[in-house]
C-alpha cells in the first residue's frame, strides 16, 4: 500500500501573525525527510500540524488515500496513527519502560500476549530489553530517548514524526543515535519526518531535506543536490555555519 | 467536658456538621475546579482567556457578601427565586454548601491550573499520539501526575470551609444549624468567663482539625515538589489544545451560564436589593438611593469607615514593610532567624480566625486583670483587632516578597554593592523600585481582606470598635435587607478594586501568597 504523506498549501497563522506561509511538501513512502532550519522558523509548528496537535489555517494534509485535514475534515491526533518522539522525550515518569512502550498497544485494545511480544521485539531493536522493568528516573538521557523511540515505533506507524529528538543528548551520544536512527529507517522501511536545526543530523540521515526559514521553504532536495547547489542567500549563509 | 451551658450533643452535632459541610464543599469545588482548570488550560473552549482571568478572581472578595446576595435570591419570604429552593429557602445546609462551594472553587481550580501550566505538555501529547482519546489521556497521564495538587486544592477548600464563619452565620444560624465556628461565636455571646472558656475548648477542637488538614496539604505540596523534575518541561511550549468539536458550543455555553448563575446573578440581585425601596419590590421604576443614603448617615457607618480604613491601612503598611525587610534578610542574606519567622507566620495564617480571636480575647481579659491591679485600664478593641489582623495576614506579604526576591538575579544586587551601596541604600535604591509592583500587590492583598474582615472583628468588637464587617453583620441580623445590601455594595466595590490589582497575575503567584 502506498502511503505518501502529502501537504497541499498548508499554512498557519496565530491571530494576525503568519507563522507558516502556504507550503507543499511530499514525504514519499519509505523516505526520510528532514525539516531543517534555525529555531523559531516554524518547522516544529509544521510537524505539530501534521500530527494534529495544532490546526492549520488553510490547506490539506493527506496520508495515502485518507484526508487527515481538509475542508470539513480534521481527524484528531489519536486517530492519525503517527508515531511521535518529542524533544523532551515525554517518557511517563509513573510507568516503567515496558509500560511506556506498551501503552499505544494497550490503548488500541491488543491482547496481553501479543502486546508483550511486540514490546519486547521493539525493545530488542533498541537494545533495551534488560531495562524493561526500570522507571524513567533510573535511566540515562540516552536510554530515555530510546524508550521514547520504542514507544513511537511499537505500533509500526506509517510515518514516524521526530521533533529535535537528539538536542538534549551529549555529542558522543548524538553521533551514536544518528547512526542508529538511520539503521532503523533502513531496517523498518517506514517513512520518517525529522525536525532539526542541526545540519549534520539532516545531511547524515535524510534522503530529502527541506530547508525552512521564517515560515517559508527556502530550498528542498536530496542532501547531495543541496550540498552541490545551495540556493543563494539564506541557504548558503545557513550552511556556512557549522 | 463542655458542661457549662452547652451539651455534648450540641458539640457533636456542630462537629459533624462542620466536617460534612467541609467535605461536601471539598468534593464539589474539587470536581468543578478540576473540570474548569482542564477546560481552560487544555481545550479550545470559547473565551478561555477571559474565563481563566475571571475564575482567578482573588479570594479577596469575602464569602459573606455572596451569602447575603443569595439571601436576596432565596429568602423563603421575599426571595426573588425562592421557588427553586426547599421550604427553608437558601437557609440551611444546602445553602451553605452552595455558597461555600462557589467561593472555595478557586482553591482546587488555581492549584490544578498551576499544575497544568507547569507540566510539560508533551507528556499528554505523547499519549494522544499513542492513540488515547482526551478522557483516556486524563485518566492515564494527567491524573497520575497531577493528583497531589488536585487533592491539595480540595484540602484547602476543606480548610477554608472549616474555618469560615460569615456564611454559616448568615445561612445556618437563622435556622439554628450550628457549625464549630458559629457555635463558638454563640457561646461567646452568652458572655462571662464560662462563655470564653467553652469557646476556648471548642477552638482547640477546631484548631486540631485545621492543623491535621494542613499537615496533609503540606505533605502533598512536598510530594509534588519532589516529583517536579520529571514532570516539568525543560522548555515551556504551548500545549496542543483538545478540540471539543461539536461539543464546543454547548460546553462553552454551560460554563458561562454556570458562572453567570453562581456569580453574576447574586451580585445583580444584591444591586437590585440595594436600590429597592422595600425587600421584594425590585421594579426599576421604584429604584431609589435612599438605602445608600440611610446607611451612609448611620452613626455606626462613619465610625466603622474610619476604623476599618485606619486599621487596614496602618496594619497592611506595617505588615508589608516588615515582610519587605524580613524577606530580604531571609532570601538575600540567608538569615536563619528571618527564614524561621516567615515560616512561623504560616501558623496564624492557617489558624481559623475564630480561634485567633478567642485566644486574643482570653489574653486581653488576662491583661486587663493584670493592669487593673495597678489601677490602669486598657480596653481598646481596635488594638486587639489590629493585632489579630497582623497575625492573620502577615504571611501574605512576607511570602509574596520572598518569592519576588528569589526571582531577581543576584548580579543586580552585586553590581550595586560593588558600587559602594550600604544595605539601607541598597534596599531603597535597588530593591524597592525593582519590587514595587509586588509590594503594591501585597499591600492590596492584605489591606482589602482587613477592610472587609468579619470573622475576628465580630468577636473582638466592643464599644467604639465597629468595623465595616460588624456593621454589615448587624444590619443583616436586624433583617434590614436593603440597607445591608447597600453597604455590601460598598464593600464589594472595594473588593473589586483588589481584583483589578490582581489582574494578570499568574495562578502560581496567587498561590504563593496563600
Amino acid at each position: 500500500m502506498m502511503s505518501d504523506l502529502v501537504l497541499k498549501g498548508v499554512a498557519k497563522s496565530f491571530g494576525d501573525k503568519e507563522v507558516l506561509a502556504p507550503m507543499d511538501i511530499v514525504v514519499a513512502d519509505g523516505s526520510f525527510v528532514s525539516l531543517l532550519g534555525p529555531s523559531g522558523c516554524g518547522k516544529t509548528t509544521l510537524l505539530r500540524l501534521i500530527a494534529g496537535l495544532e490546526t492549520p489555517s488553510a490547506g490539506e494534509i493527506i496520508l495515502g488515500d485518507t484526508v487527515l485535514y481538509g475542508p470539513g475534515v480534521n481527524i484528531p491526533p489519536e486517530k492519525r496513527h503517527f508515531g511521535m518522539v518529542f524533544q523532551s522525550y515525554a517518557v511517563w515518569p509513573h510507568m516503567t519502560v515496558f509500560g511506556n512502550v506498551e501503552y499505544p498497544l494497550k490503548v488500541r485494545g491488543m491482547g496481553r500476549k501479543e502486546r508483550t511480544e511486540r514490546v519486547m521485539k521493539t525493545l530488542a531493536l533498541m537494545h533495551m530489553e534488560e531495562l524493561a522493568g526500570r522507571y524513567p528516573h533510573q535511566l540515562s538521557g540516552g536510554q530515555q530517548q530510546r524508550t521514547a523511540l520504542a514507544r513511537g515505533l511499537v505500533m509500526e506507524p506509517p510515518v514516524l514524526l521526530l521533533d529535535e529528538p537528539l538536542s538534549n543528548l551529549d555529542a558522543r551520544l548524538r553521533a551514536e543515535m544518528r547512526r542508529e536512527i538511520r539503521d532503523l529507517h533502513r531496517a523498518l522501511g517506514i517513512s520518517i519526518l525529522y525536525v532539526t536545526h542541526d545540519q549534520r543530523e539532516a545531511f547524515e540521515m535524510a534522503t530529502k531535506i527541506v530547508i525552512i526559514n521564517e515560515g517559508r521553504i527556502e530550498q528542498e532536495g536530496t542532501p547531495d543536490e543541496i550540498r552541490r547547489g545551495p540556493a543563494p542567500g539564506f541557504v548558503r549563509e545557513f550552511l556556512s555555519h557549522e | 467536658m463542655f458542661a457549662d451551658g452547652i451539651t455534648n450533643a450540641a458539640v457533636v452535632e456542630a462537629l459533624v456538621r462542620s466536617l460534612s459541610l467541609s467535605l461536601a464543599v471539598a468534593l464539589i469545588s474539587g470536581a468543578a475546579g478540576c473540570l474548569v482548570a482542564w477546560l481552560v488550560t487544555r481545550s479550545d473552549i470559547g473565551g478561555g482567556g477571559a474565563l481563566s482571568g475571571l475564575f482567578s478572581m482573588p479570594y479577596a472578595i469575602p464569602a459573606y457578601l455572596l451569602g447575603m446576595a443569595w439571601i436576596v435570591l432565596g429568602n423563603p419570604a421575599v426571595g426573588a427565586i425562592k421557588e427553586i429552593f426547599p421550604q427553608s429557602g437558601v437557609y440551611g445546609f444546602h445553602g451553605m454548601v452552595l455558597v461555600e462551594s462557589t467561593v472555595a472553587f478557586a482553591f482546587p481550580y488555581l492549584e490544578l491550573k498551576a499544575g497544568f501550566e507547569r507540566m510539560d505538555p508533551s507528556l499528554e501529547e505523547a499519549a494522544r499520539m499513542s492513540g488515547a482519546r482526551p478522557w483516556r489521556v486524563f485518566r492515564d497521564v494527567s491524573f497520575p501526575l497531577l493528583w497531589p495538587p488536585m487533592v491539595n486544592g480540595m484540602c484547602l477548600s476543606f480548610l477554608y470551609t472549616l474555618s469560615s464563619f460569615g456564611v454559616p452565620a448568615m445561612l445556618g444560624m437563622p435556622v439554628r444549624q450550628f457549625v464549630l465556628t458559629t457555635l463558638i461565636y454563640s457561646q461567646f455571646k452568652l458572655g462571662g468567663m464560662s462563655g470564653i472558656a467553652s469557646g476556648l475548648r471548642l477552638s482547640l477542637v477546631l484548631l486540631v482539625l485545621a492543623m491535621l488538614v494542613l499537615a496533609l496539604s503540606n505533605w502533598l505540596v512536598n510530594l509534588q515538589r519532589r516529583r517536579g523534575g520529571a514532570i516539568m518541561g525543560s522548555r515551556v511550549s504551548r500545549p496542543g489544545l483538545v478540540r471539543l468539536g461539536g461539543g464546543r458550543v454547548p460546553v462553552t455555553a454551560t460554563v458561562w451560564i454556570v458562572f453567570a448563575a453562581a456569580v453574576v446573578l447574586p451580585w445583580c440581585a444584591l444591586a437590585f436589593s440595594a436600590l429597592a425601596p422595600v425587600a421584594g419590590n425590585y421594579s426599576p421604576s421604584a429604584w431609589t438611593f435612599r438605602n445608600l443614603e440611610y446607611v451612609v448617615n448611620l452613626p455606626e457607618f462613619s465610625e466603622a469607615l474610619v476604623n476599618s480604613l485606619a486599621l487596614s491601612i496602618s496594619v497592611a503598611t506595617f505588615v508589608v514593610a516588615a515582610g519587605f525587610f524580613l524577606a530580604f534578610a531571609a532570601v538575600r542574606r540567608g538569615s536563619r532567624a528571618a527564614r524561621w519567622i516567615i515560616e512561623a507566620m504560616g501558623v496564624p495564617f492557617s489558624t481559623p480566625g475564630t480561634v485567633i480571636a478567642i485566644l486574643l480575647i482570653f489574653i486581653s481579659t488576662w491583661v486587663a486583670l493584670a493592669m487593673g491591679r495597678f489601677g490602669l485600664s486598657f480596653d481598646s478593641p481596635l488594638v486587639w483587632m489590629g493585632l489579630a489582623y497582623a497575625l492573620k495576614y502577615c504571611a501574605v506579604g512576607a511570602r509574596m516578597l520572598a518569592a519576588a526576591y528569589r526571582q531577581v538575579h543576584p548580579s543586580l544586587e552585586e553590581s550595586a554593592v560593588v558600587s559602594g551601596a550600604t544595605t539601607f541604600i541598597l534596599l531603597r535604591t535597588i530593591w524597592l523600585p525593582l519590587l514595587s509592583r509586588t509590594v503594591l500587590a501585597a499591600w492590596f492583598l492584605t489591606a482589602l481582606p482587613m477592610f472587609t474582615e468579619l470573622t475576628m472583628s465580630v468577636l473582638l468588637t466592643g464599644p467604639g470598635g465597629a468595623t465595616m464587617g460588624t456593621v454589615l453583620f448587624q444590619l443583616q441580623e436586624y433583617a434590614d435587607q436593603p440597607s445591608a445590601a447597600a453597604l455590601a455594595w460598598i464593600l464589594l466595590s472595594a473588593a473589586l478594586l483588589g481584583a483589578f490589582f490582581m489582574r494578570g497575575r499568574k495562578a502560581e503567584e496567587i498561590l504563593e501568597a496563600k
